[in-house]
């Protein structure tokens, strides 16, 4: 990692920020819809969400509103996320990622500034809905506070990550709203956010259990919910989503070439590295 | 850090100062797609030509002009054959990549610019992406702004500015880090008639301070004019190479042209002759057109079949044609 390349990656994760500064349509969409759909749940099943017989007594989300609240952090990372991988396609779409590829940066530190830049930008969201928490569940103190960030910080990384390795291959908006809403929707819904892992059904509860995004989900519950044990499996799977996220960005983006072009010319030999 | 980060072209005792700028041998590149046949892009393309001079490839779409170009800016890779920049293979490692994007600026069909950014930013971000930070930085996107003459835009969004604009911030981008080579793809596209003019002049006043080697592609006569050399693209294959005027007097000293129904005539005359969208085309000795022209018009002013008779020079178009039975405009003859 040279610092010619750390100095290209601050510049670009720089831009990233800049850009999202200058679009207030995307911070509308990445939190209003999430937020308008968190009080929309927490209102409408208020009384007919019956919660596990656990669920109330000490380190429990003690209502619905509380039980919903880290699936709506969660969703805000997920949107966020999207958008940040998006912009890869507009990048592409308007030439500055051709530009930025014939240079002599190495290719980490573009991608690497998308990944980070869109990070930040989703962590910062998930840290105003996150304000909430006090509100709804309670203080947990500000440790449960900062620990109900990072596990954001983490799904949102994770989650951006697996966008760009996406937004890499897909050309254009449309065809990636459609791949991500075949893979992150059911993720996001089988999260644990609106209902938990324990009342699922058999084949529910096993695919939320190889869902990393409903320990990450259990992670920021933890976080924000006073009392709660650190759950240590939920840490563990929500930083090695993380890292294999990252790891598959970087072999995605490593072995193959991005073109401006439409795929009708297919079978793109890579380009140099 | 006030130095690039990444390594430049200099003077090297393994790439002497005397290797070509581009020597491209027998390149060859062929798109394979699943339920069509596959696309010949480049067949056996070899150009060598050395550094300071000005190389247009000319041909219309589909000619193979920007795949050479993607080629040569290291953003794919031939099936076969090879491609030298100024003595570095780039099929030898990242390090001989890295080198020699360092010395090359490309300016894309499209512009390489974040609309949302402003002029300054945008170009501050590409000496970022050449290894350059904080004031180097700055005082580069400044020089480089104030050459092409939009330094007094430097705080505006690229979004808000005019296409020709833009194209020029695009060049001053693409000129920022200093490259020994400049690549324009069509860079021209979807400006207007003055946008145009004002984006080549800028670029003529960048080549009359500068030893810049400089390859663009295009399909428009009069660009392809203002380089040296000029390179006739057609079916992924350099059909001929030379100066403009080589190439314009490969058609013969005058052209005359009239009605496709008078081909016969102008055959019988001694002419070379091409028919072509309705119009034939005689190409020989400049008396021997200008006394068939004379005779036309005679014809013309009595209102017979003559519409038309035009006598003039050739134009790069006309050698296209002769050489390839196409236009530049990628039409076959009859059409």
């Amino acid at each position: 990692m040279s610092a010619a390349g750390t100095a290209t990656f601050i510049s670009l994760t720089r831009r990233e920020l800049l850009r999202f500064r200058r679009q207030p349509s995307r911070i509308l969409a990445s939190i209003g819809a999430p937020a308008i759909m968190g009080v929309f749940f927490a209102g409408g099943f208020a009384d007919s969400f019956a919660p596990p017989a656990s669920t109330g007594s000490a380190g429990q989300p003690s209502d619905y509103a509380s039980f919903v609240l880290p699936g709506i952090v969660t969703l805000v990372a997920v949107f966020s996320s999207i958008f940040a991988a998006m912009s890869l396609i507009e990048d592409r779409r308007e030439g500055f990622l051709q530009s930025a590829l014939v240079s002599p940066a190495p290719r980490w530190s573009i991608v690497g500034a998308k990944a980070i830049g869109g990070s930040i930008i989703a962590t910062l969201q998930c840290a105003i809905v996150l304000l909430a928490a006090p509100i709804v569940a309670g203080w947990p103190g500000i440790t449960g506070m900062l620990l109900a960030l990072l596990a954001a910080a983490l799904a949102a990384f994770a989650v951006t990550s697996m966008g760009l390795a996406l937004a890499w291959w897909v050309n254009s908006s449309d065809g990636f709203h459609g791949v991500m809403n075949v893979i992150l929707m059911p993720m996001w819904l089988l999260s644990g956010a609106f209902f938990p892992a324990d009342g699922a059904t058999g084949w529910m509860n096993a695919l939320m259990t190889i869902n990393p995004l409903r320990w990450t989900t259990d992670a920021i519950r933890a976080g924000i919910t006073p009392g709660a044990p650190t759950p240590v499996t939920a840490w563990i799977v929500a930083a090695a989503f993380a890292l294999g996220m990252l790891a598959l960005a970087g072999a995605i983006v490593g072995r193959s070439t991005m073109t401006a072009r439409p795929r009708t010319r297919s079978r793109k030999r890579p380009a140099h590295d | 850090m006030t130095q690039p980060g990444y390594p430049v072209i200099v003077n090297q005792t393994d790439h002497p100062e005397s290797s070509p700028a581009v020597e491209i041998t027998d390149l060859r590149r062929v798109y394979r797609r699943r339920k069509a046949p596959p696309i010949v892009a480049l067949d056996g393309v070899s150009i060598t030509f050395e550094r300071g001079q000005t190389l247009a490839l000319l041909g219309p779409n589909g000619a193979g002009k920007s795949t050479l170009m993607r080629i040569i800016a290291t953003l794919d890779r031939p099936d076969s054959g090879s491609v030298r920049l100024f003595g570095e293979d780039p099929s030898t490692g990242s390090r001989a990549v890295r080198t020699i994007r360092s010395g090359i600026g490309v300016v894309f069909q499209r512009h390489g610019l974040d609309p949302l950014l402003t002029v300054e930013e945008n170009l501050i971000n590409q000496a970022a992406l050449f290894g350059f930070t904080g004031a180097e930085a700055k005082s580069r996107s400044r020089h480089a702004a104030m050459d092409l003459g939009v330094a007094d835009r430097l705080a505006s969004r690229v979004g808000d500015l005019s296409g020709g604009l833009a194209r020029r911030v695009d060049l001053a981008r693409a000129l920022l880090h200093q490259p020994r080579l400049l690549l324009l793809d069509e860079p021209t596209t979807g400006l207007d008639h003055s946008a145009r003019a004002a984006f080549l002049g800028a670029l003529d006043q960048r080549r009359a301070v500068s030893d810049l080697t400089i390859i663009m592609s295009t399909h428009l006569m009069d660009e392809a004019q203002r380089m040296e050399r000029v390179a006739l693209m057609n079916k992924g294959q350099i059909v001929s190479l030379g100066t403009p005027r080589e190439l314009r007097q490969s058609v013969g000293g005058l052209l005359v042209r009239t009605n496709a129904a008078l081909a016969g005539e102008l055959e019988s005359s001694g002419l070379s002759v091409r028919t072509f969208g309705g119009e034939a085309v005689g190409a020989g000795e400049a008396d021997v057109v200008l006394e068939t022209a004379r005779q036309l018009s005679q014809r013309a002013a009595q209102r017979d079949v003559v519409s038309h008779v035009h006598v003039g020079p050739p134009t790069l178009g006309d050698a296209y044609l002769t050489l390839t039975g196409q236009s530049l405009a990628g039409e076959e003859p009859g059409s």
